[in-house]
């Protein structure tokens, strides 16, 4: 399992400095001017090229790009161009709401769309089903800024249960405004888990091995918990592990519908402002979430079905 | 087997418990010592803190007046700091132009030398002593620094030298006699917001985020992408604030303001400019209110470059367009009505010109006479992605096309918009901006050769000389005949096509009292003074 985990995490580093190198030119190709969006539109030529000079802009971009990795590597992000705030103190900040989110948002959709999916794998074609299967697939439609207005039309603004914005003071405050972004993310997500552990389960049930248990006496209940649904459960954190992405993205705009800080946020503010350093900062993080998310997902594969356990 | 299930209920119960913590840990990186809740800031009890809460459409980057620039940064600077001179509350007109910082000034017989008495006991935010005359020297002369690199830079050059001979006063010589020096030094827009220069250097790259003032607000805590909070400043000059603090939210999705305007979780925002939301909300428990100053859109015709180097074809272009029947479909009367000339309705030097007529023949016929009798199709175009940028421009396109003129559009973001527009990219550019209430700045500004390739979109070179002479006319009598010869002289040139003004929307909740009768704002949000209040 060590060897596992070191050999994934030396293919991780190409993996990360080709990513750095994709963000870093991205960026430079980005239309539009960071000294003319601080400075605005009437500052003069003279003005514009000091501010370009002060933020480095004006060097060869080769120039610009070995600082940009040699920073990195130390650990540098930079300052906001705007604020000069330090990138890795904002990151720091909004960093744990949004990893809250995603994180609260993959448990929620895991409890409400494994079991469902489960049963309704057990339960073919029966109404159960197709019940399940229609309610899956609204939630899978349902886009988050919609479902997030939704939610807060009815548990807010409606029911007067929840708060429709903000991130809440204190612990139980903070948990509070997180029930109604969490279940606008989780709800999408439990979906998707549904249908994935639906047709993963239908798939197991069908297999021989599965006949040859219950040919030779074993307890339904014991032959579906503890070997079908083991199996079963495999195509379903490989999905878990590819919507962490569509996770992060989704955040971004929950985030906004809720009034919440987070990366999301941040990295759509960054854009607008063209502010570099912050962009890169997030985009950087995100690329490294999705890394290690993917390999906390090969490992868990093996605890999931020991057969599989990497050597 | 067994293992493999206990690691799994370990894992679940793993992230259940990364999930409280982690929300536990963003709370209490966010907690800080304030005392208010959603409802305490609408009680009648005394002892609860009133905290207003302002939805703001963007996050507040630069609390460094020589640098703030967007309306969220106006918005909360406006509450941190103050300028020799301001609007009376409440207004934007020229006339109201009273003193802050400043008790009392003169201005020699030539207008080249403003004196300015200050205030004696103004004391600066956390301790930084009291406001003295080198204080104001120092401001300005930071921004006159290019090094700075301010954007206010431009509209102060006419100060030749700044002198304090004492510690209450302030003399600034200025190059040349100038009518609109008073709203130059306007504190409203952050141009004229003396800062400290002890607590500028002490911030060094920090500057921007903590800001000292002698305003009735001081920060108490700045998140980027969240939120800013203030605190009231109990030694305000004018007096102790009615309100506890202030926390500007960072919301950038209208319909999550209009719901936290509903349930009371903030007190105050921008509404929009949309005929349906302005019919919906009207119909709600809020008070709306269009505030001046009006925006006044312009239609900006490079008139440098085939084929609008014709002034057959500009003309063309400006009789084919209907804004009349544009702002009665988009737009209710209270917030949009037509434009009125190249400057905006509220400026000192306006002059009621109209609008060219709509007709559609007519365009046709001065196409034929340019030599495109089947009309012609112009070099594409980049529209700002704002909506109220994309619907009038793709109005326009639709009107012009009716008259055989074809113009693909490409939509751009803002930044992208602006380095399409220096870069000589957009022959005709849609354009809006918010100017001090005096001539002298939109004229500057737009029609003065030595703005082109910044914002003299339509390289319009006719008129520097009048520019120059009304830019320095004390006179009012006379200075007001030369910009209406101006804007003659700009609307027979047929470069600039005024379309509309429009006016802002602002709406708070019935508890909101703010002290002042309410006409205009500056910073595209309600100002905030030291007599606003939540009963």
């Amino acid at each position: 399992m060590l060897k596992f985990l070191v050999r994934r995490l030396l293919v991780a580093i190409p993996t990360v400095f080709i990513t750095l190198t994709i963000i870093f030119f991205a960026l430079r190709v980005l239309p539009g001017d960071p000294a003319l969006v601080i400075l605005g539109e009437n500052a003069s030529e003279d003005a514009l090229k000091n501010l370009r000079q002060q933020m480095g802009l004006d060097l060869p971009v080769w120039q610009q790009y070995l600082h940009y990795l040699g920073n990195i590597l130390s650990g540098d992000f930079g300052e906001s161009i705007a604020s000069g705030t330090p990138v890795m103190t904002l990151i720091a900040d909004n960093f744990l709401p949004t990893i809250t989110l995603s994180i609260s948002s993959i448990v929620v959709g895991c409890i409400l769309g494994i079991p469902i999916g489960i049963l309704s794998a057990l339960k073919p074609n029966s109404w159960i089903d197709s019940f399940m299967r229609v309610v899956s697939f609204i939630w899978l439609s349902s886009p988050p800024f919609l479902l997030g207005i939704l939610l807060i039309l009815a548990f807010s603004l409606k029911l007067n249960v929840f708060p429709s914005m903000g991130s809440g003071e204190g612990f139980w405050g903070s948990l509070f405004h997180l029930i109604l972004p969490t279940f606008t993310l989780g709800l999408i997500l439990s979906g998707v888990m549904m249908r994935f552990a639906r047709a993963s389960m239908l798939e197991e049930i069908n297999q021989d091995y599965i006949r040859t248990a219950k040919a030779k006496g074993i307890p339904n209940k014991v032959v579906i918990f503890k070997h079908a649904l083991r199996n079963s459960l495999i195509p379903v954190i490989t999905v878990i592990g590819i919507d962490i992405t569509a996770l992060i993205s989704g955040a971004v705009i929950t985030e906004t519908i809720f009034s919440r800080p987070g990366l999301g946020s941040l990295a759509v503010g960054a854009i607008v402002t063209r502010d570099f350093a912050i962009l890169q900062g997030c985009l950087i993080l995100f690329a490294l979430l999705v890394i290690f998310v993917n390999l906390i997902v090969d490992v868990s594969y093996s605890f999931v079905n020991p057969k599989i356990r990497p050597r | 087997m067994k293992t493999s299930k206990k690691w799994l209920n370990m894992s679940f119960a793993l992230i259940l418990t990364m999930v409280l913590v982690l929300a536990g840990c963003s709370s209490s990186s966010e907690t800080s010592k304030e005392t208010n809740s959603n409802n305490n800031s609408t009680g009648n009890n005394t002892n609860k803190v009133k905290v207003l809460k302002v939805a703001m459409p963007g996050n507040a980057t630069r609390l460094d007046p020589a640098f703030a620039a967007s309306a969220p940064d106006l918005t909360v600077n406006q509450t941190l700091y103050n300028g020799l001179v301001r609007f009376k509350p409440g207004t934007v007109s020229i006339d109201g132009i009273e003193g802050d910082l400043a008790e009392s000034w003169e201005t020699s017989d030539d207008g080249t030398v403003w004196t300015f008495k200050l205030r004696k006991g103004v004391q600066w935010h956390f301790g930084y002593g009291e406001l003295k005359a080198a204080d104001v020297k120092w401001t300005y002369e930071r921004l006159l620094n290019p090094e700075t690199g301010s954007p206010y830079l431009e509209d102060l050059k006419v100060i030749k030298e700044i002198q304090t001979p004492d510690d209450y006063t302030v003399v600034f010589h200025l190059h040349r006699p100038d009518p609109s020096f008073l709203p130059r030094l306007l504190g409203d827009d952050s141009a004229g917001a003396i800062v400290k220069k002890e607590a500028i250097e002490e911030a060094g790259k920090d500057s921007m985020v903590k800001p000292v003032g002698t305003g009735p607000f001081m920060l108490k805590e700045y998140k980027l992408n969240e939120k800013v909070v203030l605190e009231k400043n109990k030694d305000f000059f004018r007096g102790e604030p009615k309100l506890d603090g202030i926390e500007f939210i960072t919301m950038t999705e209208q319909n999550a303001v209009d719901i936290a305007m509903e349930k009371g979780e903030i007190h105050m925002a921008t509404g929009n400019a949309d005929k349906l939301w302005v019919e919906k909300t009207e119909k709600k428990d809020f008070t709306i209110e269009y505030p001046d100053p009006p925006l006044n859109w312009l239609l900006h015709l490079d008139s440098t470059i085939k084929p609008l180097d014709d002034i057959r074809v500009r003309k063309a272009v400006a009789h084919a367009i209907d804004m009349e029947r544009f702002v009665k479909e988009v737009y209710t009367p209270k917030v949009a009505t037509l434009a009125s000339g190249p400057l905006a309705s509220n400026m000192e030097g306006h002059a009621d010109l109209g609008n060219y007529k709509y007709d559609p023949e007519l365009s046709k016929k001065l196409l034929k006479e340019a030599g495109y009798p089947n009309g012609l199709e112009l070099p594409p175009n980049f529209v700002n992605t704002r909506s109220s940028y994309l619907n009038q421009m793709t109005f326009i396109q639709e009107q012009l096309r009716q008259v055989g003129i074809k113009m693909e559009l490409k939509q751009a973001d803002i930044p992208t918009y602006q380095a399409n527009i220096r870069k000589g990219l957009n022959n005709i550019s849609l354009y809006t901006k918010n100017f001090k209430p005096h001539a002298a700045f939109p004229a500057n500004y737009f029609f003065h050769t030595g703005s082109i390739g910044k914002t003299n979109f339509s390289k319009y070179d006719k008129s520097d000389s009048l520019i120059e002479q009304a830019a320095q006319e004390m006179d009012p009598k006379k200075s007001k005949e030369l910009y209406e010869e101006l804007q003659k002289q700009i609307m027979d040139n047929y470069s600039i096509i005024p379309l509309i003004e429009t006016k802002s929307i602002l709406f708070r909740r019935p508890e909101v009292k703010l002290g002042y009768d309410f006409k205009g704002t500056f910073v595209y949000s309600y100002p905030i003074y030291e007599t606003t209040d939540i009963e």
